[in-house]
């Protein structure tokens, strides 16, 4: 599949470049087999921190990175954008290669936790970040009047930055993030230090940027943020992609299956619906039971009812983004123990 | 309202403990201070240590000098290391020109030693051939001590020559060259150095040189 | 080129906005003062005194302040994770560094035109001497640190905050020692160890070339030539000490 346009077909407008080939929107960013060793400080040991691991964003779509604590989240977002580099495999932002200050102009990035300079201003340090991504002038005062007013920080406009909570300096960093209008946006945990009516402002922001049009690549803890702002997940685990699915076929996941919750529960009462229950739940009186299909659904309630019990609640059950995620981290070791050893060995020599 | 009583008593007693503590170690610390001098290492290496800081170092060594002297004024020193500083001053700074004259000029009188003091000022003259204050103190001290006349005006006359001399230098090879009288010569050139110097030790010299020469009494100096 | 420029600016914000700054600037501003004051002790020294002092604390403070700015600038930003927002902008890694030594050497500047300043106050009060030689002094002395700024940032690149400060100051002792280090190491040793002495005399920086206090105090004459010749060994000496910097933080993993 050639990714080379003929020139007549690129249409370029100021910072946003749509390219079309064939029919299928352009990957904004691809990584490609990446591995990365890092070599621990006092030992010549090598730790394979990731193991080949691949993904894509297309333009437009809003991309969730998931895993657990230590699985390399960090470690790719460092790769994606040439803080750390691949040891083996190859990375591209808007079709060329990570570095390339043509790409780095239409990327934004929010680090996990800022902190940043302490001693300037919120307007003196937006006009740092804008400068160096080639802004300047009145369109610069005014983009960082707007992204100020976007991001709820007017009132702090001149105040330095060591003054300002977690939250604000959160917000600060989203501020420099989209100040350049970038078309991929990388947020490494966006939501973190906000307080509800910050997150529903990021969360706001997001859709909007992915309203224009804009890729977002967002990596965080927060699941049901996730879940509503996402069209598709990848989750990372020890290195490698271990899922990716997009959002839809994730909820279509569940389908055919009734949840039905009930109360004055007896276990005796299974004995004549244990073909229909896949699986249930009980704490005390009350239970939770997962009907097989649609059309046991009936027979249950009434042999409920029959025995004594209420029932509460019947849903159509649907596969959430926290269950896909403990099911994938749960599941015995992506790799092998013999996969484990390998990458553990002693650097010998040159 | 007990607690905080007892801490300000405790805090009272520890700096009452401070302060006799160090009076305490006050001898030992002064003891210190007059063996530092003599531990002065040589001008190369402290030009070494002083990292391109030579001038600064002279200076900090000249105000110790001029400590070191005012203790033998005071009897607590017998200006045994004097030449040496002198010698380790004009090391690290050649063109500190009134080290050497007051160097010289003390070593000649306070420390006896004339013919060490003419070397001083001879330095001198070599690091700074166009200063006319070294020729001219040459000259006095030839006078003054070893009454050597021609010697001293031929001193007087090289300094009178140099650029910006005083008109001292041209007066007192007048004087030398008319030898009118050692005494009367030499109290007069006395007068003018107190009077031109605004060196509180060279003014009290000179008048007590002055004092002496009225009373016709002339220790130290260096018979011909 | 005006990225160049905005890291300048940024820097030199930053770093005026230290305290360490005001401290070094007050530190240098009584050692300059102190030496007015004191000068009667001097008996018969007072101008000379007083311009030593002068001389001195600038470039002393100089020194200083290259050696604590310099040796946390690229530290700090990195542990503040900062420089992520720097380097994934289209913003080069030799841009950055430029612009950095840029913007301490503003602050160099600053330091030293207002320590300049007291010092002419208190050579007017302790009976002066001020002459063109004094300036070419103190201009030279800004060389010296402009010089000591760029070994400051080839080490911050790669070592801690402590460890940068400690081997600049080291090689600050070393290319202020006199010739005689080259001299005692020809003495001693083969010809093979002569020649790895001579080579690694003349990788230190030749601080001396920079050094016309005496001559500004004592009045002695100085050429122009040799202040150009100074400049350009300082123009030299920071541009490969900065290109060596950017050779290692290209490399360089952020992790």
């Amino acid at each position: 599949m050639g990714r080379r346009l003929s020139r007549h077909r690129r249409v370029r407008r100021r910072g946003a470049v749509l390219i079309h080939m064939r029919g299928f929107a352009m990957y904004v960013l691809r990584v490609v087999g990446v591995k990365k060793y890092f070599r621990s400080d006092m030992s010549l040991a090598r730790r394979e921190v990731l193991h080949g691991l691949s993904l894509h964003a297309q333009a437009g779509e809003v991309l969730g990175f998931l895993g657990p604590n230590g699985a390399g989240k960090t470690t790719t977002i460092k790769v994606i954008l040439g803080l750390i580099r691949a040891d083996s495999g190859s990375v591209t932002l808007f079709d060329r290669p990570v570095g390339d200050e043509r790409s780095m102009a239409r990327v934004g990035y929010l680090p996990e936790t800022p902190y940043f300079y302490p001693h300037l201003s919120l307007g003196e340090f937006l006009g740092f970040c804008g400068a160096l991504s080639g802004m300047g002038g009145a369109q610069l005062r005014e983009r960082i009047d707007a992204v100020v007013e976007t991001v709820d920080l007017s009132a702090h406009r001149d105040k330095r930055l060591k003054t300002f909570s977690k939250g604000m300096l959160q917000r600060a960093g989203l501020a420099q993030a989209i100040l350049h209008d970038p078309d991929l946006l990388i947020l490494d945990e966006p939501f973190s230090g906000l307080d509800p009516i910050g997150r529903k402002m990021v969360r706001d922001v997001l859709v909007d940027l992915k309203k224009r049009g804009k890729t977002i690549f967002l990596s965080s803890h927060i699941l049901p943020d996730m879940e509503s702002l996402c069209d598709r997940v990848c989750i990372i685990r020890e290195g490698v992609i271990v899922k990716c699915i997009g959002l839809d076929d994730l909820r279509k996941l569940g389908e055919g299956r009734v949840e039905v919750t009930a109360r004055r529960w007896r276990p005796d009462m299974l004995g004549g619906i244990r073909g229909y229950v896949e699986s249930k739940r009980e704490t005390g009186e009350e239970v939770f039971l997962v009907v097989r299909e649609q059309r046991f659904v009936r027979p249950v309630i009434e042999h409920l009812y029959d025995n004594g019990a209420e029932v509460l609640e019947v849903a159509n059950e649907h596969c959430s983004l926290e269950d896909l995620f403990i099911q994938e981290i749960s599941r015995p070791g992506a790799r092998t123990k013999e996969e484990k050893k390998e990458e553990t060995h002693v650097f010998t020599g040159f | 309202m007990k607690r905080k009583l007892v801490e300000i008593v405790v805090a009272a007693a520890a700096l009452v403990m401070l302060f006799e503590a160090s009076r305490g170690v006050e001898g030992l610390s002064q003891r210190k201070g007059r063996l530092e001098v003599l531990y002065l290492p040589s001008g190369r290496f402290i030009e070494q240590a002083a990292l391109g800081y030579h001038d600064l170092a002279a200076d900090l060594l000249w105000f110790k000098m001029v400590q070191y002297y005012g203790g033998y004024r005071m009897g607590e020193n017998d200006l045994a290391l004097f030449k040496h500083l002198v010698d380790v001053i004009t090391d690290l700074d050649p063109q500190f020109t009134f080290a050497y004259v007051f160097g010289a000029l003390i070593i000649a009188e306070d420390c006896g030693r004339f013919e060490q003091g003419i070397a001083v000022l001879e330095k001198g003259v070599r690091n700074n051939p166009t200063d006319w204050q070294l020729p001219f103190e040459l000259g006095f001290l030839d006078y003054v001590y070893a009454r050597d006349y021609e010697r001293a005006v031929a001193h007087f006359a090289r300094a009178s020559k140099l650029p910006g001399a005083g008109p001292q230098a041209a007066r007192f090879a007048a004087y030398a060259a008319g030898k009118a009288g050692h005494v009367e010569t030499s109290i007069a050139m006395w007068k003018e150095l107190a009077r031109t110097s605004d060196n509180r030790y060279i003014r009290e010299l000179a008048g007590r040189y002055i004092e002496r020469l009225r009373g016709g009494n002339f220790p130290g100096t260096v018979k011909k | 080129m005006h990225t160049i420029v905005a890291v300048a600016l940024n820097t030199f914000r930053e770093s005026v906005r230290e305290k360490i700054l005001a401290i070094a600037l007050l530190f240098g501003v009584i050692l300059m003062g102190s030496s007015v004051f004191l000068s009667p002790l001097a008996v018969g020294a007072k101008q000379k005194i007083v311009m030593d002092v002068a001389l001195a604390a600038i470039s002393i403070i100089g020194v200083l302040v290259a050696v604590l700015l310099g040796g946390t600038l690229v530290h700090k930003e990195v542990d503040r994770k900062a420089i992520y927002l720097v380097l994934t902008r289209p913003v080069g890694r030799p841009a950055y560094l430029v612009g950095k030594l840029a913007g301490v050497v503003a602050a160099v500047v600053l330091v030293f035109a207002v320590m300049t300043g007291v010092m002419v106050a208190a050579i007017a009060l302790g009976a002066g001497g001020l002459r063109p030689a004094v300036f070419a002094s103190v201009y030279l002395s800004l060389l010296e640190t402009t010089v000591l700024c760029s070994i400051v940032m080839l080490f911050s690149t790669f070592t801690t905050p402590v460890l940068t400060t400690f081997f600049t100051l080291c090689l600050f002792a070393a290319g202020s020692l006199s010739g005689d280090l080259k001299v005692f190491a020809s003495k001693f040793g083969g010809a093979g160890m002569k020649i790895v002495t001579e080579l690694f005399y003349y990788l230190l920086p030749n601080l001396k070339v920079f050094n016309l206090r005496h001559e500004a105090v004592h009045g002695l004459p100085f050429r122009a030539a040799d202040v150009l010749l100074a400049t350009l060994y300082a123009a030299v000496y920071s541009a490969v000490m900065i290109y060596f910097a950017c050779l290692i933080f290209k490399r360089r993993e952020f992790r």
